[in-house]
């Protein structure tokens, strides 16, 4: 703690603060929301922006293994216009034998809508209201949401028909962005984008991209949102866009990927890593490949080719191709069919748990914990029970 | 390979309470406090260690001999570190921490950092302001309002044992 004098004691030891801090860098979201009430200055302390920082980049360290949890999403009941969120986390380790635990999510919300995730950047959540296309950043952590008005000229949005959103962070400028890619013309392969600005608070045209988006949302991958674009097939292309510079560049293709006939690949982000999936061979398997250091080229690496259902002795896994959650240091990977949440090292299964009962499953996304504030401290505030989006 | 040179050199520590301890070099100069003093020469007699006590330097050398046996695996290093530390008090953990930042030894400075945040983890904050010896200076409704902003974190709260 920076302008520090004061030392913490008990008994006849003296904890100092600079050690104080190090131990809160530890503390999970939850607990270190709850110690807010020991005193002002830890109040203070925990919420300044400079401890988000070094708790988030703590986080980050552990993340490659078990520092990442993981949204569930569902439909409401018949006719309900919600979705249910179920956090799961902190680990999905095979060390511990522990049930996971979940926890139900509470996303303040009006009004009531069905929602669907986007992208999670820095322990945020981007979530868009299929309905009206607003868009919502959350941070299921710490339970602050923030609206964000949809740009100009934006009728009904769907991220699936009609092209991708991207959402990053750029550290140079400590600025959270939001890019939304839209065709102008059904027919027409050039779209134009927005990008809307934290900082700002607003949205503003930038460059568009004379290419046909593949229209799932862009993955955030080392400060940028990458998008998979349709090429002439088998010439897909990876194109990233540079947060700071606003431009567009291709990612180079993994060369060994098996050409492309049927199924378009899928681009995820597996806990970090960008990473590509063939799906033409679906039937039998799915192949994954991680690009495990950024920007290389030869670092793409097919790490696994794994069933699509395991042998489970439960009804109704998802049989459909999905992205690994994330990569352990390991080599083990965490992937969620449906609601059943697998670890898999390419050979055995490790380790399974059905996250919920509940059947109409809609995704899962990996996010990291933090305390981040949802695009500065500019919370819409929310009265209480009727904004909830609980069933 | 060079035939083994004798005996390994041999370093004597003292406690602030005057305990003297014999550690081998090797071991010992995982702090970087006292590798600095080997290679400024000042290692030849005793070294003293103001600000550890006895009790707490038994056991930091238990540590330092215990890792430096491991050879270079970082997952056989963590386990050996979580076992270490699986049976320590809190009142421990704080002496030791504070012992890893004086000898300046960032391994376990790290593993008690983390090893007393998840004692801390599901605490009450009254148990907080003891361990950590913090005056509360909320008034009741102030602190009333934070505790209502982040209602759900009092869940599942462990009840004070004092433990």
């Amino acid at each position: 703690m920076p302008d520090s004098e004061i030392n913490f004691s008990y008994s006849n030891v003296v904890i100092p603060e600079e050690i104080t801090e190090e131990i809160l860098c530890y503390l999970p979201v939850n607990s270190l929301l709850r110690f807010k009430c020991v005193s002002k200055r830890w109040r203070s302390f925990i919420s300044s922006e400079y401890f988000t920082k070094r708790h988030l980049s703590k986080s980050h360290s552990d993340k490659k293994d078990n520092g990442n949890k993981f949204i569930f999403s569902f439909k409401g009941k018949q006719n309900s216009l919600t979705t249910r969120f179920l956090s799961v986390g902190s680990s999905f380790s095979l060390d511990e034998d522990e049930p996971i635990v979940t926890t139900s999510l509470d996303i303040q919300i009006r009004p009531r809508s069905e929602i669907q995730v986007v992208e999670s950047c820095n322990g945020l959540v981007l979530v868009e209201n299929i309905y009206t296309g607003h868009l919502i950043c959350w941070n299921p952590s710490t339970r602050k949401t923030k609206h964000i008005e949809k740009p100009f000229g934006f009728g009904f949005g769907c991220v699936e028909e009609e092209g991708g959103y991207g959402f990053g962070y750029n550290e140079l400028t400590d600025e959270y962005k939001v890019v939304r890619v839209r065709y102008k013309e059904y027919y027409e392969t050039r779209t134009h984008a927005h990008m809307y600005s934290s900082k700002a608070g607003s949205w503003k045209e930038i460059e568009d991209l004379d290419k046909h988006l593949a229209g799932r949302p862009g993955k955030f991958v080392n400060g940028r949102p990458h998008w998979l674009i349709f090429g002439r097939s088998p010439d897909w292309e990876i194109v990233a866009l540079d947060l700071v510079e606003e431009k567009y560049e291709t990612v180079d293709w993994p060369v060994c990927f098996p050409k492309v006939n049927m199924f378009p690949p899928y681009l995820e982000n597996t806990g970090g890593y960008l990473t590509l999936m063939d799906c033409n061979s679906y039937a039998n398997a799915m192949s994954v490949w991680v690009m495990t250091q950024y920007g290389a080229p030869e670092s793409w690496t097919k790490i696994w080719t794994f069933p699509n259902s395991f042998n489970l002795p439960i009804e109704h896994v998802c049989r459909s191709p999905t992205p690994p959650l994330c990569l352990k240091r390991n080599g083990d990977v965490v992937v969620a069919l449906g609601s059943v949440i697998v670890a898999y090292n390419g050979e055995n299964l490790l380790r399974w748990s059905q996250v919920d009962k509940f059947d109409r499953f809609i995704g899962s996304i990996s996010y990291v914990e933090s305390l981040v504030s949802p695009f500065g401290s500019d919370e819409i505030l929310v009265s209480p029970a009727s904004w909830m989006m609980t069933i | 390979m060079a035939a083994e040179t004798g005996t390994p050199t041999t370093l004597t520590l003292k406690s602030n309470d005057d305990e003297l301890f014999s550690v081998a070099e090797s071991a010992a100069i995982l702090s970087v406090t006292i590798r600095n003093m080997v290679e400024d020469g000042c290692a030849g007699g005793v070294i003293p260690l103001d600000n550890v006590d006895g009790k707490t330097l038994a056991s930091v050398i238990t540590y330092m001999n215990g890792i430096s046996a491991i050879p270079a695996d970082e997952e056989k290093k963590k386990s050996y570190r979580d076992k270490f530390l699986s049976d320590k008090d809190f009142e421990t953990l704080a002496d030791m921490v504070l012992a890893a930042n004086y000898l300046n030894m960032s391994c376990l400075m790290d593993a008690v950092s983390a090893k007393i945040a998840q004692v801390m983890e599901k605490k009450s904050v009254g148990w907080v302001r003891r361990k950590f010896g913090i005056e509360n200076d909320y008034t009741p409704e102030e602190e009333a309002a934070v505790k209502e902003e982040h209602k759900w974190t009092f869940e599942g709260v462990e009840t004070d044992d004092d433990n």
